[in-house]
């Protein structure tokens, strides 16, 4: 998986082109007046040539002993937490701050220890519901409250 | 058969009674008014003062919340999507309506909206310090004559309302003007007060405090007529530029399709707002008093208006999209 | 004697029962908005302001005041112990800050903390006191082109927050800058690298960036260790600052108030300016300066301090010259205006009592705040005692309640994850985050200032070097740059060096 440090710098570099391609389209100006791509044309050319750099510097180091900082044992968790935000943010919306703070909570709960459901879940609640107290109703924050209208 | 159908006729009155009580009964829980600026600013701190002085009408809590983006653009799109209910209100100034739909690709038509009231208005004016060379607008007309892309005036962000006046004035009076943006009203006094351009052309937002202390001087206001607070400025109309007329209205409106009785009791609790001696006087001081606010239909027509007024202009000046 | 007189004057104002009661409520909602992250005193100030249509107008003022300063000490409560910056000018303190406290040494972080706020924030009220009226006229002074040179110089810092690879620290300051150009721009009016989405109108944000890299990403790094007990390495070693720590700390605090003084007065200046270039300081002139990013006490010493008197000088153009730097002044403008009060050299003139009566409340805000603050260590590094799996979903909802406040739309939610998920990686292949961070922050100051220039000059780049100001910073920056690479290469010939000799 030497793959995935090479993968940054690719990113990079199609990234800086895009903007390239994008800054032209919004017109550079000249040294004298820039135009609104201007900085952003100088910027594309900069990272586009550090990330090339980066990433024939990378190339030539992968024929020595390289210790990928990602495996895949210890990516589960990281990724059930990414799905766990999406969720959330997702049901937001529709199921309002009150119910969609606590099944993400419980949900975090459950992957750093998936044991005790019941009892995580009474946890959840708990935070969820003093975060609510302090931040909507002392700091009068407003969170969506999806269709049902929950709030208190 | 029969008592299918009398059953059905019963069920119908019910529940358009149902929905007359429905109607009678608004608002029954929190009205949310949404901001499209960002806090302490004229938009939202005005919005603020019409909901805490139209809860008792409506006797129900009226919260805001801010929504800042493209200047008010994005909770203009939010809007124009919504739901008309009557719960979910947008306040925001008028250029989303009668600016943006020419210059920018915006999702939305005036027809999208119900406008509810108009709760402010936001005048402009040129202004210099007090040592400017410049002691009326003419003086700095002709310094642009004899020294054409010399003058250089700050502008609150390129193709703003009284950026696009002035290139209207440029290009029927051929004159040649370095506009220097600036970020935000503040930032374009500092430009002046520092000596950095050598006029600006600002929102009241901008030069109200400065010309009560005494830092700046007024040469022009874009209004129809001198403005109350500053009778010895005169209006561009006055020099003999008519067609530099221009002021920001403040406005709340929610989706098309809200309910006669629903808009009717809105509108009757923020004209009640607007009138209380509170708002009265919190609008005076920061100069964006209105004295015969517009209302529903009445305010729809006259946004109509502004921005096929506008359309001309732009068009004019070669600015449509 | 006027002088005297009118500093009794607010010492009464500021001593007056009501008086003292708002200024206690501003320093407490303060404190605990600065502490959590993405909530910024703004929000509260805007909520609170119609309601303090109805109190008296000195009052107001003073509370509005203190949830600012207050917000200054309790924002570098999460950037040393959960890495969270509380707001941008806490960016800095997270680099060692964090360290410090996965070190043990939390208490400590906190405490001198507090200190150099307190200190810092004193003398920028004495500061105050005495040079108003000039420090402000200076500020004046600065236009376009030297705000340009003073952002390059920011810029050329960013070499220096990096403990690993300079290019990809440059790299990550390149992405940073050009992230900032997202959404509308000022200059020009065109809409920018939008990709069609209504959302980045306005560009990015700075708050999902921070909390999606800091906060976000650092859960994500961590849920990675299975069975993590707690973020923190060691055990608590003691609450207060040792003997040593006072020492090395003494002269970072004063470097960073004078720094933080001066760079505050400038209108869009700013203390997150303030706390990028005292560290970049610190780091220069320490004798050890590979300590820094592993818990070096001076780089949390003098970044808090210079933030602190950054912020209490912003208050400078407000009060003599009636313009405000930034969002916060913005708001204490807005809260004059509607008691109807008039901001600006008349002020001092017309309302003499609220102009010294809000200068004598920061000192007793202060006053409070330490004493508010420093029991409340004892309180925060019980913090770092939460086992991980309890402190994790805690500082995912925050993050996202902050986030989420700003704008109130969910796609600011989805970009703090997105931030989050690319903090992750970054970090894991030795991309930092700070140097974006700082990059984005001043990235549009340089461009607006770079292109305001070019136009009053008429194209001519003879502006920035003709201006003594920005002759000055410009050679400041030249220098910096020349010497961070001189040293780089230092450094690197002495790792070949030394694996030469093995």
């Amino acid at each position: 998986m030497r793959v995935t440090s090479l993968i940054i710098s690719l990113f990079f570099i199609s990234f800086s082109i895009l903007i390239f391609i994008m800054s032209i389209e919004l017109g550079i100006g000249s040294f004298k007046l820039p135009g609104p791509g201007f900085l952003g044309f100088l910027n594309s050319i900069f990272l586009f040539t550090l990330s090339s750099i980066i990433f024939f510097l990378d190339r030539k180091k992968a024929d020595e002993a390289y210790e990928d900082p990602i495996t895949r044992k210890n990516l589960t968790n990281p990724i059930l937490l990414a799905l766990s935000l999406f969720g959330f943010t997702l049901l937001l919306d529709i199921l309002g701050f009150l119910i969609s703070a606590t099944l993400l909570m419980w949900a975090i709960l459950l992957i750093n220890t998936p044991k005790r459901w019941f009892r995580q879940l009474v946890v959840a609640l708990i935070i969820v519901n003093v975060a609510y107290f302090i931040l909507c109703k002392l700091l009068k924050v407003i969170l969506p409250s999806g269709i049902f209208r929950l709030q208190w | 058969m029969k008592k299918l159908f009398m059953a059905f006729c019963v069920f119908f009155i019910i529940f358009s009674g149902v929905n007359a009580m429905a109607a009678d009964a608004f608002p029954t829980r929190p009205i949310e008014i949404t901001i499209g600026f960002g806090p302490g600013g004229g938009t939202d701190l005005g919005a603020r003062m019409v909901a805490e002085h139209s809860k008792k009408d409506l006797g129900v809590d009226v919260v805001c919340l801010n929504k800042p983006g493209g200047a008010g653009r994005v909770a203009a799109t939010l809007m124009s999507k919504g739901k008309p209910n009557g719960y979910s209100l947008t306040a925001t100034t008028d250029g989303p309506m009668i600016s943006k739909p020419h210059l920018e690709d915006v999702t939305y038509t005036l027809d999208d909206f119900t406008f509810l009231c108009q709760y402010g208005i936001l005048n402009f004016a040129v202004s210099v310090l007090p040592n400017s060379p410049f002691k009326t607008l003419n003086d700095l007309i002709d310094f642009v004559r004899k020294n054409p892309g010399e003058l250089t005036m700050g502008i609150v962000g390129k193709n703003t309302s009284d950026h696009i006046a002035w290139q209207a004035l440029s290009n029927y009076e051929n004159l040649k003007i370095k506009f220097v943006p600036f970020k935000g009203a503040a930032t374009t006094m500092t430009g002046l007060l520092g000596g950095h351009v050598m006029a600006v052309t600002t929102a009241a937002s901008g030069y109200a405090p400065h010309v009560k202390s005494g830092t700046i001087r007024l040469l022009a206001t874009y209004s129809k007529e001198r403005l109350e607070e500053h009778p010895n400025t005169p209006t561009f109309k006055e020099l003999g530029y008519p067609y530099m007329l221009l002021q920001s209205w403040y406005i709340l409106y929610g989706p098309k399709g809200m309910e006669k009785p629903v808009v009717d009791k809105l509108i009757g609790a923020f004209r009640k707002a607007i009138k209380t001696p509170e708002f009265t006087k919190f609008a005076q001081d920061l100069e964006v008093y209105s004295e015969n606010p517009l209302f529903g239909e009445d305010l729809k027509k006259a946004i109509v208006q502004r921005s096929n007024n506008n359309a001309e202009v732009f068009k004019k000046l070669g600015l449509m999209k | 004697m006027q002088f005297f007189n009118d500093i009794l004057l607010g010492f009464q104002t500021s001593l007056a029962p009501i008086n003292l009661l708002f200024c206690f409520i501003g320093v407490l909602l303060g404190t605990l908005v600065g502490v959590l992250p993405g909530l910024g005193p703004v929000g509260t100030m805007a909520i609170l302001l119609p309601i303090t249509f109805y109190a008296p107008p000195v009052a107001s003022i003073i509370m509005l005041a203190g949830i600012y300063y207050g917000a200054m000490y309790g924002g570098s409560t999460t950037s040393i112990l959960v890495n969270i910056p509380g707001e941008p000018a806490s960016i800095v303190t997270c680099l060692d800050g964090n360290q410090m406290a996965r070190q043990g040494r939390a208490g400590p972080a906190l405490g001198i903390s507090a200190f150099g706020s307190f200190f810092a924030g004193t003398v920028g009220i004495i500061g105050m006191m005495f040079i108003t009226k000039p420090l402000a006229i200076v500020a004046l002074t600065f236009g376009p082109p030297e705000y340009f040179s003073l952002m390059l110089m920011g810029l050329v810092i960013l070499v220096y927050l990096t403990q690993r690879s300079m290019i990809k620290a440059i790299s990550m300051g390149i992405f940073g800058f050009i992230l900032s150009l997202f959404g509308m721009d000022m200059m020009s009016g065109e809409i920018r690298y939008v990709f069609n989405r209504d959302e980045l109108l306005d560009g990015v944000g700075i708050i999902p960036i921070a909390m999606g890299l800091f906060g976000v990403g650092e859960i994500f790094i961590n849920m990675e260790i299975p069975g993590l007990r707690s973020l923190y390495k060691t055990h608590v070693k003691g609450l207060l600052p040792s003997l040593k720590d006072w020492k090395d700390s003494a002269l970072p605090i004063i470097r960073g108030t004078v720094l933080g003084f001066f760079l505050g007065v400038l209108p869009g200046g700013g203390a997150a300016l303030a706390s990028f270039v005292s560290y970049a300081v610190e780091k220069r002139v320490s004798k050890h300066p590979e300590k820094f990013g592993k818990g070096a006490i001076e780089g949390v010493a003098s970044p808090e301090a210079s933030n602190n008197a950054a912020s209490t000088t912003s208050f400078i153009p407000l009060l003599a010259l009636g313009i405000p730097g930034n969002v916060v002044t913005a708001m204490l403008f807005a809260g004059l205006l509607i008691h109807n009060i008039t901001p600006g050299p008349l002020l001092l003139r017309d309302h003499p009592d609220l102009f010294w009566g809000v200068i004598m409340s920061m000192y007793i805000g202060n006053v409070m705040l330490i004493v508010l603050n420093l029991p409340l260590i004892g309180m925060w590094v019980q913090i770092t005692k939460i086992p991980f799996r309890l402190l994790a979903p805690i500082i995912i909802l925050v993050c996202i309640i902050g986030v989420y406040n700003v704008n109130h739309m969910i796609s600011d939610i989805w970009l703090m994850i997105f931030f989050g998920m690319a903090g992750f990686i970054m970090r894991k292949f030795q991309y930092e985050p700070a140097p974006l961070v700082l990059a984005y922050i001043l990235g549009p100051m340089m461009e607006h200032a770079m292109v305001q220039s070019l136009i009053i000059s008429g194209g001519s780049f003879k502006i920035f070097l003709v201006r003594p100001i920005s002759l000055v910073c410009l050679m400041v920056a030249t220098f910096l740059l020349i010497t961070a690479f001189t040293g780089y290469f230092k450094l690197k010939r002495r790792e070949v060096l030394t694996v030469l000799e093995e």
